[in-house]
């Protein structure tokens, strides 16, 4: 997953030890180059609008980053990042609305995934992947949503995400299926899957 | 097949099916290319950060005498009239009740019986009328007679 270099900090701790250190850029690269995808979903899959998952997720680095040297490691970096990014996604649409209200900012520029998605057939051949991936997903209930993309995509363990999601391990196997099931019969739909979009 | 996963080789399976439909490497590369310049953005914004709180700190040090002078002087003219005053007086209230809480049994008696004293013999002044006329001249006691004839 990691981009890999001449020398490379393999794991969290030395990630950690090195930042601690004092190398702060070398130690921020590998970091982010590690979870920025990890960070970057799961801000796009709550805020669901490309440009501010973009802002959020360089927010959620500065954010860790500045706190790295006080982690104590009783989760794991993952379920630790997953937790600022929600924050992070949570104000971020708390100002939103809160600018909307006032008329002050852009918040009628917000771009929906949700509620206002296009149907399948109004998508276009030429549309990123993950929208249309993200698109599809958001036609799930949240928790199989969640389920299915930490599970999948960012392969946490079922503990992990019991931790984060505060769902039994025996629930979470149950809406990971269900997900996959429906994800399944609705996935061609998006043009995911078929070979006219593909590639 | 009920609608959970028992196994992992179940799950397996079933991940197996979905990466025909879903292969994780096209979402992980249409993730990348959604990323761009993420840790270098974050690098120059650590350090524009870091910058700041440098000059801020220059900046603070730089202007810390003035802040103390500033201080002392307001610290000085608040102290300046009243409240040595009321500094003194409360001083010396301490002081007494210390010198008070320092007394013997007898010492402190005294002092109480002294008190009591002093404070019957002003009433016994004012109530006993021979006691006010041997205070009198004369002439004091003629105009009381008089004055008191007039008002009868």
């Amino acid at each position: 997953m990691a981009t890999t270099l001449a020398f490379t900090l393999e794991s969290d701790n030395d990630i950690i030890r090195e930042y601690v250190s004092g190398d702060t850029e070398r130690a921020v690269t590998f970091f982010v180059r590690k979870y920025q995808r990890f960070v970057y979903s799961v801000a796009m899959r709550h805020i669901k609008n490309a440009e501010d998952a973009q802002d959020i997720t360089q927010e959620v680095f500065i954010k860790s980053m500045k706190a790295l040297e006080t982690f104590r490691g009783e989760a794991s970096l993952k379920t630790w990042l997953y937790r600022i990014t929600v924050n992070a996604c949570k104000n971020a649409s708390r100002k939103r609305k809160f600018l909307s209200f006032f008329d002050l900012g852009d918040g009628e520029e917000e771009v929906e995934f949700v509620s206002e998605a296009p149907s399948p057939s109004q998508l276009h051949e030429n549309t990123e992947f993950y929208e249309r991936l993200h698109l599809a997903l958001a036609q799930l209930p949240e928790k199989q949503r969640e389920t299915f993309a930490l599970r999948y995509f960012d392969d946490l363990s079922y503990e992990e995400i019991s931790q984060i999601l505060g769902t039994s391990v025996g629930g979470l196997k149950a809406n990971y299926f269900q997900a996959v099931q429906k994800l399944m019969k609705i996935l061609p739909a998006y043009g995911i899957g078929e070979e006219k979009y593909y590639g | 097949m009920d609608n959970n996963i028992h196994s992992s080789d179940e799950e397996e399976k079933l991940n197996e099916a979905l990466y025909k439909v879903l292969p994780k490497n096209d979402y992980y590369i249409s993730l990348d290319s959604a990323i761009k310049n993420v840790s270098v953005n974050v690098n120059e914004r650590l350090k524009e950060q870091k910058e700041r709180k440098r000059l801020f700190k220059k900046r603070f040090i730089g202007f810390s005498p003035v802040l103390a002078a500033s201080l002392c002087l307001v610290i000085w003219i608040v102290m300046k009239d009243s409240p040595q005053t009321d500094a003194v007086v409360s001083q010396e209230a301490i002081s007494k009740s210390v010198e008070t809480a320092t007394l013997t049994t007898d010492e402190f008696n005294g002092m109480v019986n002294d008190e009591v004293r002093i404070v019957l013999d002003d009433l016994e002044d004012f109530d006993d009328p021979v006691l006010l006329f041997d205070s009198m001249t004369s002439s004091d006691v003629n105009t009381t007679i008089d004055e008191l004839t007039e008002s009868i």
